[in-house]
């Protein structure tokens, strides 16, 4: 199983011209759509996402309409991948943010890097890989024991 | 599969084991999930397919002249 982070998760969305590694992405969860890959992340990334895309709304890059368009695609697809167990969604609570505490310390990252962080930790399911495109993110992820994967990179650490 | 593998409000709790025992739903699982659907609906139109989402998001790149990685690491870089 890999943790995928939203920045990584995110680029299933965008667009070949402007996205770097979205090929990578979208063959990762297109997989995870046909159950022949096992994606875990934290509830968070659902309110990480839309507030990317609403992010848009707010500096007028898209319509309200636009927004409705792309959301309901993308809980489509949460709907589709969890429903194919392709996905699973760890969820977080207060214990989480106190304890994500000690990360933000040792590593300087912020509490949303660090919530990631902490829910691929404490699963309890086994994680292979971390997934994201955040270097500082990755860069915790790694000391604290993690192979990770960033497809922004040229070069393919792990093969997808 | 959702797992919940941590807590929620007990109000939260109390509910979702009701829908559960009452037998409306087979596991918490799918009362999860179908939250999901409920939101989807609350704030979904017509689904549109993958191709079209980026196409919406192709033209907003062009716009802004920023891809959504770059939208999304403005919003980590806000918090």
């Amino acid at each position: 199983m890999k943790y995928i982070d939203t920045s990584a998760f995110i680029k299933y969305y965008g667009n070949p011209e402007f996205e770097k590694g979205i090929d990578k992405i979208i063959s990762l969860i297109d997989k995870a759509k046909n159950g022949e890959e096992i994606l875990i992340t934290s509830i968070f990334t659902i309110g990480e996402a839309i507030s990317a895309f609403d992010r848009w709304i707010r500096i007028k890059a898209i319509s309200e309409e636009e927004f409705s368009k792309i959301i309901s695609r993308f809980f489509k697809d949460i709907e589709i991948l969890t429903t194919a167990g392709g996905l699973i969604i760890e969820s977080i609570n207060s214990l989480s943010i106190v304890f994500s505490i000690d990360y933000i310390i040792n590593h300087h990252i912020s509490i949303n890097d660090c919530l990631h962080l902490y829910t691929a930790l404490t699963t309890q399911l086994s994680i292979i890989e971390f997934i994201s495109s955040d270097e500082m993110q990755l860069n915790a992820a790694k000391k604290e024991g993690f192979n990770i994967w960033n497809p922004e990179d040229n070069i393919d650490i792990a093969p997808h | 599969m959702v797992v919940m593998s941590s807590e929620v409000t007990n109000e939260i709790k109390n509910i979702i084991k009701r829908l559960v025992v009452s037998g409306i739903y087979k596991s918490q699982s799918e009362v999860v999930r179908d939250a999901i659907r409920q939101l989807a609906h609350k704030y979904g139109m017509k689904t549109v397919s993958l191709n079209e989402a980026r196409k919406i998001t192709k033209k907003a790149s062009k716009k802004s002249g920023e891809s959504l990685s770059d939208s999304f690491k403005r919003i980590r870089e806000e918090i």
